[in-house]
């Protein structure tokens, strides 16, 4: 009676060391509330189906399959840092010849996804509304964002889960490190 | 329960403690590990994080290994060697002056690989020898099982507790700002 016992309060002690280790990876994705600077840390995303070439584009983001290489930002209408890289993204000036760039919305509805394009000024980039992510889920295995999609050639180059812009251009932009997060 | 018999079950336990949540947290957040490896070793940056996961399924099965008395010798066999890599990696880390935190014995903070590490392997380590050298008489094998699987799980809480005191208190604290849900999956 006392081993089972025993044996009982060692299962429920280990499911709560367990649940404290789920907490601590979840909140070690979190940028510190404390630390005021923004996350710059750029992950590679470990699910992406690199190399691959989806079957049909969003007729809003053809640019990206016809391009030599260019970028497609995912945010999520349920995602804080989306809001932020949306904010971020809104302030810079479209620069004529640069590599195109595209956004993709996943959201719950098509409005709530229109809603989140209006209201952070997203309109004069080229954008596709994703119900529930699907597109994105089922063409290159992404379901985290914001995340940073690179392409060339119309195929997926490389896949990072990021939290700051011009952290992401920096990944992207330096060959030997592009080279480093692509499986 | 003899004097000496005391000090075995209890050093067993925390022992035991200690791997189980090592272990644990290790299944869970493998990279924290391998970031602090990386920084260390950078050959190591060619490992991929299901590399640290079997490591943790053996320091889970030494620290449960303590707990029966048929499987101490063996359990302490594989914890001294869990230890002597825990302290050469602490060794590593000192000598390195590593920075990258390495979540190691399960905390939650910004402790890199250092001294601790190698105190802790250190005391790991000792569980063989003590195992060896104090045996148990036949009185005392009935009562090691119960009182190590309370002491292992009242240790294992209390080392819960402790190496996540900053998760929890920023858990407990007054929110002043929602949530942030980045990196979430939709």
């Amino acid at each position: 009676m006392e081993i089972v016992f025993g044996l009982a309060l060692l299962v429920i002690v280990g499911a709560v060391v367990l649940l404290f280790a789920m907490f601590g990876e979840l909140a070690s994705r979190l940028p510190r509330r404390d630390s005021g600077a923004s996350d710059t840390r750029v992950q590679p995303l470990e699910e992406a189906l690199i190399g691959r070439a989806p079957d049909t584009w969003p007729a809003s983001l053809s640019d990206l399959a016809a391009a030599e290489s260019g970028l497609l930002l995912v945010l999520s209408t349920a995602c804080a840092s989306c809001r932020q890289v949306a904010k971020q993204l809104s302030a810079e000036p479209i620069r004529n010849g640069a590599e195109p760039i595209a956004v993709l919305v996943s959201c719950g509805t098509q409005d709530s996804g229109e809603d989140f394009v209006q209201q952070h000024g997203l309109g004069r980039i080229p954008y596709f509304v994703d119900k529930g992510g699907d597109w994105v889920k089922n063409e290159f295995g992404v379901k985290m964002s914001p995340s940073g999609l690179v392409f060339r050639k119309g195929r997926l180059d490389s896949a990072l889960l990021f939290q700051d812009l011009e952290a992401l251009r920096a990944a992207g932009g330096h060959a030997p490190l592009a080279d480093k997060v692509r499986r | 329960m003899r004097g000496d018999v005391l000090v075995v079950v209890a050093y067993n336990c925390i022992v035991a403690s200690l791997l189980i949540n090592a272990g644990l947290v290790k299944l869970t957040s493998p990279d924290a590990l391998l970031r602090a490896l990386q920084e260390l070793f950078p050959a190591a940056s060619t490992i991929k994080a299901w590399v640290v996961r079997p490591v943790a399924a053996v320091e889970l099965t030494a620290g449960l290994g303590l707990i029966a008395l048929a499987t101490v010798r063996a359990a302490g066999v594989i914890a001294a060697i869990l230890g002597v890599c825990f302290a050469l990696l602490g060794v590593g880390g000192w000598l390195a002056r590593s920075k990258v935190p390495c979540g190691c014995i399960g905390g939650y903070s910004d402790k890199p690989l250092g001294v601790t590490n190698v105190v802790v392997g250190l005391f790991l380590a000792f569980v063989l020898p003590l195992n060896t050298f104090i045996t148990l008489g036949p009185t005392q094998i009935s009562d090691y099982s119960p009182w190590a699987l309370v002491g292992t799980s009242v240790g294992s809480l209390l080392i819960c507790a402790w190496m996540n005191r900053r998760l929890s208190w920023s858990l407990l604290r007054p929110a002043g700002a929602p949530a942030s849900e980045d990196g979430a999956s939709r």
